[in-house]
């Protein structure tokens, strides 16, 4: 009897959940996991592209702790840099991404940069480690994860010593997924034979950009003739110059479809490829889901905030202050229209 | 194996067997034709060869501005003057005044005395200037190296060489990327004395900037403001080559300036590489390189021969062309920027290979069975020497009185080969000038084919039996040095063919006596290198051995402990009396 009366109560609780869960539409956080796998002086441009993108992401606005950038090399302090310090992704030397701001947050440097790492962040499982280095995601996560290097059909190189191939990768999402620590993934790869990574991939809710199909090479973009190396792929070169083009603010309402539609084969030279879950295109999936942080706000649940506060700035008086700090914190009148505090309340109740 | 082993018996019970043992020296004089044919027919026919690539990633050849241009143009032309007018001076005196400027562009500098004492050099003494530049930022493990020698290998001042290497240096000084040293070596030849230097560098030398990658020898000996074309020589000692990569950098660099490049002094360049004729010629002379390095005049790239260091010369051809000096200096530029990127060494590629022009390349995996299949025509002719003489069909007991001559005579011969280089040095004590003891050496040997049969003639079981010693010694020391030295190896095989027509029955004594002669060690070799010198060398024993006592090229010894084994007991077996009776043909009867 006790049996069954447990039983029922998970049920519901689950029925409920689902259902609840499914009503959230907008996520409330944004992270992002940027990868450079490859070492190397003529690897220049995997580090180019990387720093290209994490000034990017950093622009639209995700914090550096939510951040996760891993360097498989550093070619700034590279005897053969004519440019001591300096990391430029485009001839012009426009801006130096590793001067850029004064402000770097490097997470896995050189050969920390492992599979065996990466997929630790991804599904945190490290017994020590700062949290600043962790993918501290929840179930209402945006996860972009961008990954450069070279790579083959389902598989892409660490640092030319391992390799991680599209399997361990899937695996990895799925792990993610059912530890709840994402809403959506977007996964984007620039590599030889790109699109073979995702091809096989199975997580609820991934989708995936590659730069080139099965047997095709993706491009650098151009080489600077004075450092002697190519300084980004064509891939990433377009995916910035669309960011840069259309994401002036945090209110651009484009989708994947017109980053996609972007990046024609005239621009990459190779074919780019795309995945995504299910029934769902790439017309739903807004652009700024992925890039554009939001803040974890909920609503206090006092009446008449305005009123309040403004006597607060009038006069402040301590005592009315800690009164109202204790009555925020029990709260006599729960409202019941916040979707959170329903879930904190069948939670309580079980 | 079991299906192996069926098929051997079928072979044998269907007589086949017998048949192609009957055949044999046809088929061994088949097999040469065949081994001819692959070379100089099949390998240079249309897809047999591929078109050079970059295999390195790492090496990025012109991804970077050369610099070396109008800025430098009067720095150039500042020391070619000074440089210029220092000829009349000697090489103590040069060396002191160009270390000075070396010291004054921050390099360490020192001075490396030679001092041969080989009884074939003469105690050549001299000295080599040197000096490291040592990389800003590098760790100073590795090292790429530029070489000027004085006078280069046709013993012409090398003005142009010296001061574009000692202005490149001075450009380096103010570059910041260098992730190896740089050492610039200037020696007066690019011959023992390099070799020496480079050998003293692995030893015990003052001053040293980690293991050399990569060098460059440059030979601009003319006064002249430009040059015709770029000639690349690459063929280093013992059949060593440098990376392929390295040949292709610069042949890709060089192009990329708008400079004809030539390798091997053949004067096609890589445009009209269409014709089978040229890439034929590219391969007779590759080969020939190949075989004769060390022999020839020393360009400079073969001194680092044995270090695993990546050496090539350039050299400048042609008073007055298209191409200025400062195009001399953006090629050794571009080629060091370019190592200056590679990581540890060059880690893929070819070491193995045959050029058909700038551009176009075998790979070993192409003309290697036409070193093995030579080979094997030898070792058909043992196994045919061995049949002849009785010991595998009759019950004759192996060990008797004419087999241990056989043996001993073997042993005989091996050990007069092996102190040929002993006699030699003795006639070179008797004063007489080189070339003298090069026609005394050849008197010798066609003294020895007309006169060995008065000391002694084998019976017919030993002769059949030192003949089967002879040519399965010449056929192992062929496959063990297929590999190595291919060039040698096909030469050696090839010019020493006469011996297994000298053994043939029903030749008549003088035209047996003919092909003995011709396939003497000495003269096929002495032939052959004045056909390709164009002129008669009598010294080239001694340079044979003094080579090999300096700089470690291995032809002397090989030859002498190969060849000549095999050739003595060839010429004392023909000296014996043929058997009457057919062996294999009795068996079969019994």
């Amino acid at each position: 009897m006790l049996f069954e009366n447990n039983t029922f109560i998970v049920l519901l609780a689950f029925v409920l959940y689902i259902t609840i869960s499914c009503g959230i539409e907008d996520n409330t956080n944004n992270w992002a996991v940027l990868v450079c796998t490859s070492r190397f002086w003529f690897n220049y441009r995997h580090m180019a592209n990387t720093l290209s993108i994490y000034h990017t992401v950093k622009r639209l606005g995700i914090p550096d702790n939510q951040i996760i950038l891993m360097l498989a090399d550093d070619v700034s302090c590279n005897a053969r840099n004519l440019y001591p310090g300096s990391i430029f992704n485009n001839k012009d030397h426009n801006i130096d991404l590793y001067n850029f701001d004064n402000n770097i947050e490097v997470d896995y440097k050189g050969y920390e940069v492992t599979v065996d790492n990466f997929i630790k962040v991804l599904t945190n499982k490290f017994e020590y480690q700062t949290n600043s280095k962790r993918l501290l995601t929840n179930k209402d996560s945006n996860v972009f994860v961008y990954m450069t290097g070279h790579g083959g059909e389902n598989f892409l190189k660490f640092q030319d010593f391992e390799e991680i191939v599209s399997e361990d990768l899937n695996m990895a999402f799925n792990e993610m997924w059912l530890k709840e620590r994402y809403k959506q993934i977007f996964f984007m790869i620039d590599t030889c034979q790109a699109n073979t990574m995702f091809a096989k991939f199975d997580a609820p809710n991934v989708v995936s950009i590659g730069s080139s199909a099965l047997d095709e090479s993706s491009y650098s973009h151009h080489t600077d003739m004075d450092i002697g190396v190519a300084v980004i792929d064509r891939f990433t070169y377009y995916v910035l110059e669309f960011l840069e083009e259309n994401t002036k603010d945090r209110n651009y309402n484009g989708t994947l479809q017109d980053l996609y539609d972007y990046l024609s084969f005239d621009k990459v030279h190779s074919h780019i490829g795309y995945k995504i879950d299910g029934d769902k295109k790439l017309q739903d999936i807004k652009i700024m889901d992925f890039f554009g942080q939001k803040q974890q706000i909920e609503p206090l649940p006092v009446i008449d905030n305005e009123s309040y506060f403004k006597d607060l700035l009038t006069k402040v008086n301590h005592t009315i202050i800690n009164d109202k700090i204790n009555e925020l914190k029990n709260p006599k009148k729960i409202i019941t229209n916040s979707k959170k505090k329903l879930i904190n309340a069948i939670n309580k109740s079980i | 194996m079991s299906l192996l082993l069926a098929l051997i018996n079928k072979a044998v019970e269907s007589g086949i067997i017998w048949k192609i043992l009957r055949i044999l020296p046809i088929l061994s004089k088949l097999l040469l034709v065949i081994s001819v044919a692959l070379i100089f027919g099949i390998v240079p026919m249309d897809g047999s060869f591929r078109n050079t690539y970059i295999s390195e990633n790492a090496l990025m050849p012109n991804q970077a501005y050369s610099q070396f241009r109008e800025t430098e143009w009067n720095i150039v032309r500042g020391f070619r003057n000074e440089i210029s007018s220092l000829n009349i001076w000697n090489l103590d005196v040069r060396n002191r005044i160009v270390r000075n400027w070396l010291d004054d562009f921050g390099l360490e500098t020192d001075l490396f005395q030679t001092d041969f004492n080989s009884p074939f050099s003469n105690g050549l003494k001299s000295e080599v200037l040197y000096g490291v530049l040592n990389g800003q930022r590098c760790d100073g493990t590795e090292a790429m190296l530029i070489a000027a020698p004085w006078y280069n290998s046709e013993n012409n001042y090398n003005v142009g060489g010296v001061s574009v290497a000692v202005a490149l240096t001075k450009f380096f000084t103010n570059w910041p990327v260098w992730s190896k040293n740089i050492i610039l070596v200037i020696p007066e030849t690019p011959g023992f004395d390099l070799r020496a230097w480079v050998e003293s560098y692995h030893k015990d030398l003052k001053i040293t900037g980690g293991s050399i990658e990569t060098a460059m020898i440059l030979d601009y000996a003319m006064d002249s403001d430009s040059f015709d074309h770029l000639d690349v020589e690459y063929i280093g000692l013992n059949g060593g080559l440098p990376n392929l990569d390295m040949v292709n950098t610069a042949i890709h660099v060089a192009e990329n300036e708008g400079v004809k490049v030539s390798i091997n002094g053949m004067q096609s360049f890589s445009k009209p590489s269409n014709e089978f004729k040229n890439r034929l010629e590219h391969i007779a002379v590759g080969l020939q390189k190949m075989a004769f390095a060390g022999l020839e005049p020393l360009k400079g790239h073969e001194a680092f021969s044995g270090w695993r260091i990546q050496a090539i010369t350039l050299k400048a051809v042609g008073h007055g062309g298209n191409s200025d000096i400062t195009t001399f200096g953006r090629i050794p530029e571009a080629v060091t920027r370019s190592v200056n990127n590679l990581l540890e060494k060059f880690h893929q590629s070819f070491f193995f290979y045959l050029l058909l022009s700038p551009k176009l390349f075998v790979s070993i995996a192409n003309y290697i069975p036409a070193a093995i299949i030579l080979s094997v025509a030898y070792a058909a002719m043992a196994i045919h020497s061995i049949l002849k003489t009785g010991l595998l069909t009759s019950n004759d007991k192996f060990i008797d009185i004419q087999s241990i001559e056989a043996f001993v005579m073997y042993a005989v011969s091996l050990t007069v080969s092996i102190l040929y280089r002993q006699f030699v040095a003795l006639i070179q004590n008797n004063h007489l000038s080189t070339q003298q003891q090069g026609k005394f050496i050849l008197i010798l040997q066609v003294f020895f084919v007309f006169t060995s049969y008065r000391v002694y003639v084998p019976k017919s079981k030993t002769k059949a039996l030192m003949q089967a010693m002879a040519f399965m010694h010449f056929s192992l020391a062929l496959t063990l040095l297929l590999a190595l030295n291919f060039g040698l190896c096909f030469g050696m095989g090839v010019l020493a063919y006469p011996m297994v027509l000298a053994v043939e029955k029903n030749t008549s004594k003088l035209k047996q006596r003919m092909f003995l002669l011709i396939s003497n060690p000495f003269v096929a070799i002495f032939l052959m290198y004045s056909f390709t010198q164009d002129k008669w060398s009598w010294d080239l024993f001694n340079i044979m051995i003094s080579t090999w006592d300096n700089i470690r090229c291995w032809t002397w010894p090989v030859v002498s402990c190969s060849w000549l084994v095999s050739w003595i007991l060839v010429v004392i077996s023909c000296n014996g009396e043929d058997n009457v009776t057919d062996e294999p043909k009795r068996t079969k009867e019994d």
